[in-house]
């Protein structure tokens, strides 16, 4: 049985979606942390679950990446540790500089809430092992905060070194490149804005979520 | 010609952004001019602003 940290921050809201993911589906010991920890428990992966942490104000994510957890989080990815934010969960970890960039305002400045198609760009990572390379996949987005942007110079370094991970096939909020999920240059920290937590039953739409929470399983249990 | 415009919460008035972005600053005591302008810059540098996509000016009030 391997243990997931789920974090918390006040605004959070995609975080019973992902203890319920790792518990329910994947049949894994989840932990929730909350942010004003500073010592975590051992761990085998992180989350940072999706939602508005403190409102969003100032920038999505920029509060939430100066809290108390983060420094930990931050060692816990030094050290190797998996970690994968989605949609507010990413526009930490690039807040917290983990992953390069910036995610804007979309290009229609509308809240989007939508299924999406999805291309694998990298299927050797941790997050995709268990996807084929160019697989297309069906996850939901909902952010008003998605549009990716990053430096030319800093593009070209992220296609040399397949740290993108997902791009969109139709790109609904103007990314650059499409790009809907990166990793760090190590290959340890994802993070994407389409929701692998809301996909984990073809039932309700898809189950494309649940293979990414068991490619990580897989590493993590081959890594040990 | 360019005029700027202040338009501010009364006193007594909730105001949940600045609330939060406070909350992640540190409230130090300044005495001098140039005190203030190191404290203002780093709380640009370390929290307030985003170099990928912003820029920013500091006004120093006595």
């Amino acid at each position: 049985m391997k243990t997931f940290g789920v974090v918390i921050f006040p605004g959070s809201n995609c975080d019973l979606d992902a203890l319920y993911s790792v518990e329910k589906v994947i049949l894994q010991k989840a932990v929730p942390l909350w942010h004003k920890c500073e010592d975590l428990p051992p761990l085998d992966w992180i989350i940072i679950p999706g939602g508005f942490s403190y409102g969003d104000y100032l920038r999505p994510g920029a509060i939430a990446s100066r809290s108390p957890i983060m420094k930990s989080i931050k060692a816990f990815a030094d050290r190797g540790g998996i970690v994968i934010g989605i949609c507010n969960g990413f526009q930490i970890l690039v807040e917290t500089n983990m992953l390069p960039g910036v995610l804007l305002r979309n290009e229609s400045t509308r809240f989007i809430s939508k299924w999406i198609t999805l291309k694998v760009e990298n299927a050797r990572t941790p997050f995709t092992k268990l996807f084929k390379k160019e697989q297309i996949i069906n996850l939901p987005i909902a952010h008003k905060d998605g549009n990716y942007f990053v430096s030319y110079e800093t593009l070209k370094a992220l296609q040399a070194k397949k740290q993108i991970v997902f791009s969109y096939t139709d790109n609904p909020n103007g990314s650059i490149w499409n790009i809907a999920g990166l990793t760090n240059e190590q290959g340890n920290v994802l993070g994407m804005m389409p929701h692998p937590e809301r996909a984990i039953d073809a039932q309700l739409g898809s189950d494309d979520g649940t293979t990414i929470f068991r490619s990580i399983l897989k590493y993590v249990k081959e890594h040990k | 010609m360019k005029i700027i415009i202040n338009v501010d919460p009364k006193e007594n008035i909730l105001d949940p952004q600045g609330k939060a972005v406070s909350h992640a600053l540190v409230d130090a005591p300044v005495e001098t001019e140039n005190e203030a302008m190191m404290i203002a810059t780093e709380m640009c540098e370390k929290l307030l602003y985003n170099p990928l996509i912003e820029k920013y000016s500091i006004v120093v009030e006595l």
